[in-house]
């Protein structure tokens, strides 16, 4: 390429734009983006490496760090790994607190991760909105688990504990709320014209490129296959839950952010329709304490649907008190890098994190 | 032609008075739009704290001489427009044409800025400044043909003629050039630099573009220039369509200094309606702003001018 | 290189039909055509193969035929008792909604094997991070660059003979016992 048509940006990681801790390279001609190059790296903390040195237990305050936004997934995903290699049945009860946790979650990173979209258009009245209404959520977390952010909640063979007598009806509240709120919320963003503007047509993908390249979750139900991991290969409670997956035709940025804003709708509809299926019984199985908790030898691979797309934890054991090793598959780790390098080219840069806010990407699955 | 004692306070005062208001205005536009994101905001006076904080600070970076000429420009460029803005219908500086005069000088303070950041050699900030250049020629199409239609409605090219023939609430030009009137908002919104028509500051995408490389008394003098001009440009709106907040007559200084209140009310709501629209609205891409600027408000000012030119025809 | 750009994707023959192959079907169809292959059947959704790697291109390549088109992760196992390396591919059918994992064993000396990214493109970044990790290398992958460790001079850290105590030492001069008990307070008075 001609040295003097080409000017190189680094965007991030200290940038208003970047969606996270990573960097990206992009070679500029003009305004548009002609090669893009992922840096990852920032946020590395040896995830994996650790957790073989960590008994089964202690790995849960570890796992949820990986995923900000969205931590729970990767607890429920770990404890049923473990559940699977073990042969712990989990009651049904803890089943069904584990899928209300789970939503909460995916609620609260929706939330975030449509504020993000405002932020990346300059709409920065919708971030202040959302992340309102996800602080109310982290209060429920707070009441539930006594963490905000990280809840150390789920765990192998259940739940810790269980609800708070008046949690529930909290639960309904919050979700009264949240669902009073959403129309305001969708005429401020998806019924302004500038959002149309900046959204409508931005870097579509079609299905079989998205399969091709190993996009999961609202990603690829934005392209209009209809996978859900919550229906394909039922966790938690999911089986017995009501809920409707979405998808769209588009695969555009326009159809990205959609998906993820009905998918808010459906997480309300899963709560309430679980508080009230709620069954009795115990929270969590027997098992050891945890300090003589052993797991026998086997792996298995747990998938669960995050937010933002498939999440999954390969668990190898040998027997012990350790885990032998631990795989995460973030669904960013091939959001991140590959898609997203393909995707940017040929883009305008203003566009670019926009583009990344609508994959959702969140780069410490890639540096886990 | 000899200036009156009122005349010499006034080029003293009207600086400072502008100073004065934009960074109060400010700190009004932060608390309000604190208000639409339901947060509680940071206090009115934040702008100056902000500001003199600014320039206690040691500057760490310096670019090369050129930086600091080109915050100066900014700053000296807002402050002679600052003198030609009829305040409470009383300009410093009045001939035939300053209308003309001035819309060249409002151009002279983001050259500075550009010609500031050019020479941090930051590609953010070269980026920024490219979108700010076109950004001006996107909106000053329209404000171009604004300005004419309203130097042929009033046979003068001088503000405070244009004033001066304002005097009744019924002769304010909004009322008798409505068109032209949405034609200069929606420029001012560009000119003001607030959403949809941000892009030259996008922080996403440009990382705040020009600013990029400025801190220190450098961000202070640039933050003084978008607080004089923000006074500047909204108050040009309103001697050119408000009447330039004369309300009082008799031409006693106590009917001055409340002619200027007015004025200041006046700008400030011109202002808080630009915030307004700025915290609904998400940025266009460059292009989208173009194409923006000149279709609907080049079409209706287009309008408006031929409406200004028949009736001076005599044809209504 | 030619950067490949969403524009090359064929928008107009856009119809992506998932296939259906059931686990137990796709893993007898496998074992009918590759007979000496170890394969088990875990439960109804989930089955596992054992292949050599020089062959496992092709196992795959016969997976993905079968609708297995959702490579869902490469994981990397340092299996230092048995001196072998593990590499797991996951695959999963979007239409059977089953879980296939190819498990393949290297040399833990020099581990080397062919890449799949031509097979499954998001094996492209799970290759890279373990050519690092791991020290596995992948001959065909035009991507093997330097991913997360930036200056790493020493061996690959995710693997068991890993000490990071010694290369704590090593690096930055301080190892655990050496730490403080309490940790260092900041001296009054002036910063420097």
């Amino acid at each position: 390429m001609d040295d003097f048509r080409s000017t190189e940006i680094i965007f991030g990681p200290q940038h208003p734009g970047i969606h996270g801790n990573f960097a990206m390279r992009l070679e500029l001609e003009g305004d548009m983006v002609r090669r893009a190059r992922l840096v990852p790296g920032y946020l590395h903390r040896a995830f994996e490496k650790l957790m073989e040195r960590r008994t089964w237990h202690q790995n849960i305050a570890l796992v949820p760090r990986i995923c900000v936004p969205d931590p729970d997934v990767n607890e429920a995903a770990y404890s049923m790994a473990i559940e699977n290699i073990m042969g712990l049945e989990v009651p049904r009860r803890g089943n069904y607190i584990r899928s209300i946790v789970l939503e909460l979650s995916r609620l609260a990173a929706h939330l975030m991760g449509l504020g993000g979209l405002g932020g990346a258009i300059g709409l920065y009245t919708l971030p202040m909105w959302t992340n309102g209404e996800r602080d109310y959520v982290l209060d429920l977390f707070e009441a539930l688990t006594g963490g905000r952010v990280y809840h150390m909640y789920t765990w192998p063979g259940g739940v810790r504990w269980d609800m708070p007598e008046n949690w529930p009806r909290k639960a309904l509240k919050v979700m009264d709320h949240i669902e009073a709120q959403l129309p305001s919320y969708y005429s401020l963003f998806f019924e302004s014209k500038v959002t149309d503007a900046r959204l409508k047509g931005l870097a579509p993908i079609t299905t079989s490129w998205a399969v091709e390249h190993g996009v999961t979750g609202p990603n690829l139900r934005a392209t209009g296959l209809e996978v859900d991991l919550r229906r394909d290969d039922p966790y938690a409670a999911y089986e017995e839950l009501d809920f409707d997956v979405i998808t769209l035709k588009q695969g555009d940025g326009m159809a990205r952010a959609l998906v993820r804003w009905y998918e808010v709708g459906q997480s309300i509809r899963i709560i309430r329709d679980a508080i009230e299926k709620m069954p009795g019984g115990p929270v969590i199985a027997k098992t050891p304490p945890p300090l003589a908790f052993m797991v026998p030898p086997g792996d298995h691979y747990a998938h669960v649907e995050s937010s933002k797309g498939e999440y999954g934890y390969y668990v190898i054991s040998k027997g012990g008190k350790y885990p032998y090793r631990v795989h995460v598959r973030g669904p960013s780790f091939t959001h991140g890098i590959d898609v997203l390098e393909k995707m940017l080219v040929n883009q305008e840069l203003a566009d670019v994190a926009l583009i990344t806010g609508g994959l959702d990407v969140c780069p410490p699955d890639i540096d886990r | 032609m000899a200036w009156s004692t009122t005349t010499w306070v006034m080029a003293a005062l009207a600086p400072i008075i502008v100073f004065l208001a934009g960074h109060l205005f400010l700190g009004i536009a932060r608390k309000i739009t604190a208000r639409i994101h339901r947060r509680r905001g940071p206090p009115v006076m934040q702008q100056f704290i902000d500001v003199f904080k600014l320039f206690g600070k040691r500057t760490s970076t310096t670019h090369s001489w050129v930086q600091d000429m080109g915050a100066l420009f900014a700053v000296i460029g807002v402050i002679a427009c600052s003198l030609f803005i009829p305040i409470g219908g009383d300009p410093v500086l009045s001939f035939q044409g300053d209308v003309i005069v001035l819309v060249y000088l409002l151009a002279i303070a983001p050259l500075g800025m550009a010609l500031g950041t050019g020479s941090t050699g930051n590609p953010n900030s070269a980026i920024g400044v490219s979108r700010g250049l076109m950004l001006m020629l996107a909106y000053e199409l329209p404000f171009a043909i604004v300005i004419v239609t309203i130097i042929v409605h009033f046979k003068t090219a001088s503000l405070g003629e244009i004033v001066e023939a304002q005097k009744g609430f019924l002769d304010w030009a909004i009322l008798s050039l409505p068109l032209s009137a949405i034609a200069a908002d929606l420029s001012l919104q560009g000119m003001l630099g607030e959403k949809p028509f941000d892009q030259p500051v996008a922080p996403s995408e440009v990382a705040s573009g020009p600013m990029v490389e400025f801190g220190g008394k450098y961000l202070g003098m640039l933050m003084i220039w978008h607080a004089m001009s923000v006074v500047v440009e909204a108050g040009l709106f309103v001697n050119l369509f408000l009447g330039g907040g004369v309300l009082f007559g008799g031409g006693t200084t106590l009917a001055l200094i409340g002619n200027i209140f007015v004025w200041l009310a006046l700008t400030l709501t011109v202002f808080i309606f630009s915030i307004f629209i700025n915290s609904v609205f998400g940025r266009f891409k460059m292009g989208q702003a173009l194409k923006f600027y000149w279709g609907f408000p080049t079409l209706i000012a287009l309008i408006g001018l031929s409406i200004a030119v028949l009736s001076n025809l005599g044809v209504f | 290189m030619k950067e490949d750009t969403l524009s090359d994707v064929d928008t107009k023959s856009e119809n992506y039909v998932p296939g259906h192959t059931t686990v137990q079907e796709a893993l007898g169809y496998i074992n009918a055509h590759l007979p000496d292959l170890k394969v088990k059947l875990l439960s109804s959704k989930r089955g596992e193969i054992l292949v050599e790697h020089s062959i496992k291109g092709e196992v795959l390549t016969r997976l993905k035929e079968e609708g297995f088109d959702h490579f869902a992760a490469l994981s990397c196992i340092d299996m230092i008792d048995d001196d072998r390396i593990q590499l797991v591919y996951h695959v999963w059918s979007y239409g059977s909604k089953g879980h296939i994992l190819v498990k393949t064993e290297l040399p833990r000396k020099d581990p080397s094997t062919d890449t799949v990214y031509r097979i499954y493109r998001p094996a492209i970044t799970y290759e890279r991070e373990i050519k690092e990790m791991f020290g596995v290398d992948f001959p065909g992958n035009p991507r093997l660059t330097q991913f997360i460790l930036e200056d790493w001079e020493g061996p690959p850290p995710m693997l068991k003979d890993f000490d990071t105590e010694a290369y704590a030492v090593e690096h930055f001069g301080i190892a655990r016992r050496d730490l403080p008990s309490k940790p260092p307070q900041p001296k009054k008075g002036g910063e420097s």
